[in-house]
């Protein structure tokens, strides 16, 4: 009978650990989520957004779009010192993680395919220069997070499409 | 072999013309550790000389030195030039000096937003620490060829010790015999070791100086030059005074450790 108390006491226990540590996770990420600068981030996604294959195709100079993308490209999408990087439209796919693939966000199998189908987003402020943080820290991104941009577009002769962005939904992963 | 524009030395501000003019069309300025990266000789590479490369025939113009830099062996020309001759147009390499409050994120971001072009910024710093870490295995490898040679010199020079001191028993015991104490002995035993591994150490110290500074040494991405430095100097020096003192002491107590009457009847 006292061992059948004991399993009980022992299991209550477990069970009130694992409830606790399941609430410590919860606050690390609220702590996160609120670490983003919410200037930039925004709280509900664009309506109408475009893929970036899409866009490259349509999208004129100076027009105001959002865009959706997958971060990646290369195997360094992100730029040091400011907030911005490249997104990939989300039809190119990628390495599976059964793969193996250390950096599967610089889609080295499928690089062919991204030619057309990449952008570069720079975070602007108000008064249009990019801004100066990690778009990591600053959006609370990472390779591979899908986003919907939403700013200017800028072309060139050459086809390359940048998007002066001032607000980036973050899709929350599958 | 480089093709530069004139404000190349405002990047590269090592860069400094030794000798001659800077290149004109048709001419080239080579580095300091150009003739050895070549394998040619120093005459062959004078001012006024011609090198032929890419089916055309260039004419030395001048020299210069780069304070040791990768580039020291390089030859610069034109490089409107160079493209010409190469029939290339592209450029492998653009360098950039930044001023102190500029920002090398922009240089990156420029990259990026380039994605028809297959760009990449990097710091000449990072370039070089990649390369660095790309040929640790030849520097480990080095590394053990170095202590590989240094463990067979000791092991030469505490044999050669031995052997001196070894043939000298009888003599030991002779001293001794006449009443000299085993501990003036060994004194005396060491100190000429000594004596003998500070000449030639000395010696070492001065054929390293005459005949190996600032011989050029040639590698895959370009030449350095070797330097004796007094650090070099005083270690190879300390190195060989630690060999005669270890070198003639355990001979000479093997040697004092025997009967006066056993050694005196050693061949």
């Amino acid at each position: 009978m006292k061992s059948l108390y004991r399993m009980c006491v022992v299991g209550m226990v477990a069970v009130f650990a694992g409830c606790s540590n399941s609430d410590v996770a919860k606050n690390s990420e609220s702590t996160a989520a609120g670490s983003v600068d919410l200037q930039y981030v925004a709280t509900s996604e664009p309506a109408g957004a475009v893929p970036v294959g899409e866009a490259r195709e349509s999208v004129e100079n100076d027009e105001t779009v959002a865009l959706v993308g997958t971060i990646g490209g290369s195997s360094e999408p992100f730029i040091d010192g400011l907030a911005a990087f490249t997104i990939v439209d989300s039809k190119v796919p990628y390495c599976s993680p059964d793969e193996g693939c250390p950096t599967p966000w610089d889609y080295c199998c499928t690089q062919d395919q991204v030619k057309d189908n990449i952008a570069t987003v720079k975070i602007v402020d108000e008064s249009g220069n990019p801004v100066a943080d990690d778009a990591r820290k600053l959006l609370g991104v990472k390779e591979l997070s899908t986003v919907v941009v939403q700013g200017k577009a800028k072309r060139d002769d050459q086809g390359n499409l940048t998007v002066a962005a001032t607000k980036v939904f973050v899709r929350p992963s599958e | 072999m480089r093709g530069v524009t004139r404000s190349a030395p405002l990047v590269r501000r090592g860069v400094r013309l030794i000798e001659g003019d800077w290149p004109r069309a048709g001419e080239v300025m080579v580095g300091r550790l150009s003739a050895a990266k070549l394998g040619a000789n120093a005459e062959q590479i004078e001012i006024g000389q011609n090198i032929e490369f890419e089916g055309k025939t260039w004419t030395v113009s001048g020299h210069f030195a780069a304070g040791g830099a990768a580039y020291e062996s390089e030859i610069w020309c034109n490089l409107a030039d160079f493209q010409s001759a190469t029939k290339r147009q592209d450029l492998s390499l653009v360098a950039m000096l930044f001023a102190p409050e500029a920002s090398p994120a922009e240089v990156s971001l420029f990259c990026k937003e380039r994605t028809d072009l297959e760009l990449r910024a990097i710091r000449e710093t990072d370039y070089y620490g990649a390369l660095q870490q790309h040929y640790k295995p030849v520097r480990v490898l080095a590394w053990f060829v170095v202590i590989l040679v240094s463990g067979a010199g000791v092991f030469a020079g505490l044999n050669m010790m031995y052997g001196a001191v070894a043939g000298r028993i009888r003599e030991i015991a002779t001293l001794q015999a006449i009443g000299y104490r085993r501990r003036a002995i060994l004194l005396s035993v060491i100190q000429e070791g000594v004596l003998l591994a500070a000449a030639a150490s000395l010696l070492s110290g001065i054929i390293a100086l005459t005949m190996l500074n600032g011989i050029a040494v040639r590698f895959t991405m370009g030449a350095f030059t070797l330097r004796i430095d007094s650090v070099a100097i005083l270690v190879g020096s300390g190195v060989g005074l630690l060999l005669g003192v270890l070198g003639a002491l355990p001979p000479a107590l093997k040697a004092l450790r025997e009967s006066v009457a056993i050694s005196l009847k050693a061949v």
